[in-house]
């Protein structure tokens, strides 16, 4: 509770949304030293046919996004930022991977998301495979998703909208909020993920 | 029944001081985002006004290109996104104007053929009082704004834009210096529409020369290293793109072919010959590198289609 706390005011300080949810996933942050990197199994495939697994969030920095492809509006808007950003980026963001795990397994095909990533570009990767292994991966970074029901036996998916920083060691190492402004979220992503290493 | 019935909103979207009525609901702008490869829904965001003293609801909402269409809210708390339909509908209150987003949209479901940038999906809308209103969604860029025509560059109150994607995307607002005059002058009035409908953030649209007489207008544009010319008609809602094409809009013959009189046709030609005779040699080549027609323009077919398709 102490740290929940603290974690309160840190969030308040710095202009996030404070929410249990974001408390928790900063908290896995902030306690950096102590708390495990992500370490779920899990056994997912890339859109292009490729196996996925846990390595995938090691080596290399990643912006991470979890959608879906009936998503009307926050998916792409975040797809095309994250391709914007890369541009911006340029050869600073060549380290940089960009993934988009479908939290709608069940209709995201690997087809289908090889089509939708691709019309934003070379950069994004898609993943898909199972809805059991796909919870694996979304628990393990305390992603909301949740099914909520429509018409026709149709439904829709609640969805955590931020973007999710991973550091090459595995480790979430920050967020960037839906509806963050280029620049914010250029600075963040050149802060925590491409760190300046001369001098 | 009137076939500019079908291209109302779409000129309600261009040109201000449009729009559709029905009886006391006029819709003032209708928009939609292409759609990504893959995905099977769209979107599409309209903002109603009500000039009535009497209040109103969107009820009901259907397109020949979906299998529904549903009205949905969307709510970001934090750090998620939730999405419910609108069960009870949109109450539309007396003498006001309702903006559907940010926090609400259409939903297009199973969509077989994906909306394109650039191209018109029809629909209509029931309300409870005001009945059925024909609305033809502009389809724009993939994300992002989609009203970024229609409103007077530093205006403060833009019910129709949704402020948190341009904060969030410093997306071009280069259309938004294209009004207000551009109603007056053909060739600023085609710049406009064209800008609106093909120009991207990355892929800037360059257009010219425009020539026009008769109520047609052909127009040349180069984008992305490729070119082409776009055959316009004239309407009493303003321009609308009639055909894309390259050396296929270039001749009297051609251009009578894509549907203009014969009449109208030589002069055109004529024009456009020697407006594009000033081009320097590059952009000249480029007007020719679309290969064949493509007409966009809805036929009498379409506008019938549109207006029986709830029978």
């Amino acid at each position: 509770m102490k740290q929940k706390t603290l974690v309160t005011l840190v969030l308040s300080g710095s202009g996030l949304l404070v929410a249990a949810l974001v408390a928790v996933m900063v908290s896995v942050w902030l306690d950096t030293p102590r708390a495990g990197p992500f370490s779920a199994d899990f056994s997912l495939v890339d859109d292009r046919g490729a196996p996925v697994d846990k390595a995938i969030f090691k080596g290399r920095p990643s912006l991470v996004y979890f959608g879906y492809t009936h998503c009307p509006q926050a998916c792409p808007t975040t797809l095309l930022e994250i391709s914007d950003w890369l541009k911006v980026l340029g050869d600073d963001g060549k380290p940089l991977q960009a993934l988009f795990f479908s939290i709608d397994p069940e209709r995201d095909t690997r087809e289908i998301m090889h089509s939708y990533v691709t019309a934003f570009g070379d950069r994004i990767t898609g993943v898909t495979g199972t809805p059991d292994e796909m919870r694996k991966v979304s628990e393990g970074w305390l992603i909301h998703a949740q099914k909520e029901p429509s018409e026709n036996g149709n439904y829709h998916m609640s969805h955590t909208v931020d973007l999710l920083l991973i550091g090459a060691d595995g480790r979430l190492k920050g967020l960037v909020p839906y509806g963050t402004d280029t620049d914010q979220a250029l600075a963040k992503i050149r802060d925590v993920l491409l760190p300046v290493t001369r001098g | 029944m009137n076939i500019s019935i079908l291209f109302f909103a779409a000129a309600a979207l261009l040109v201000p001081s449009l729009s559709v009525a029905s009886g006391s609901i006029r819709i003032e702008k209708a928009a939609s985002h292409s759609m990504v490869p893959g995905a099977t829904v769209g979107d599409g965001y309209v903002t109603i006004v009500n000039d009535s003293a009497e209040s109103d609801r969107l009820v009901f909402a259907r397109s020949a290109r979906a299998n529904s269409v549903q009205l949905h809210r969307m709510t970001v708390a934090n750090g998620v996104m939730t999405m419910r339909d609108v069960k009870d509908g949109l109450p539309i209150p007396p003498h006001a104007t309702v903006t559907l987003e940010p926090d609400y949209h259409l939903m297009f479901n199973g969509v077989t053929e994906p909306f394109r940038q650039g191209e018109r999906v029809p629909a209509t809308l029931t309300f409870e009082r005001a009945g059925d209103v024909a609305v033809s969604f502009v389809v724009g860029r993939i994300a992002g704004p989609l009203n970024t025509v229609g409103q007077q560059p530093g205006t403060t109150d833009m019910p129709g834009m949704d402020i948190k994607a341009t904060d969030m995307k410093g997306m071009d607002m280069s259309a938004m210096s294209h009004q207000p005059q551009a109603e007056e002058d053909p060739a600023a009035a085609i710049q406009s529409v064209l800008k609106t409908m093909f120009e991207t953030q990355d892929k800037p649209l360059d257009v010219g020369p425009v020539v026009s007489g008769k109520g047609w207008a052909v127009a040349g544009w180069r984008q992305d290293g490729r070119g082409g010319r776009v055959l316009l008609k004239h309407t009493e809602d303003g321009w609308q793109v009639h055909a894309l094409g390259g050396d296929s809009l270039k001749s009297a013959p051609a251009l009578e072919t894509a549907g203009v009189p014969a009449n109208a046709a030589g002069d055109l030609a004529q024009s456009l010959a020697r407006a594009e005779a000033a081009l320097e040699a590059d952009a000249a080549r480029l007007l020719g590198t679309f290969d064949g027609i493509v007409m966009l323009s809805e036929g009498p077919e379409g506008a019938g289609h549109a207006d029986h398709g709830g029978h």
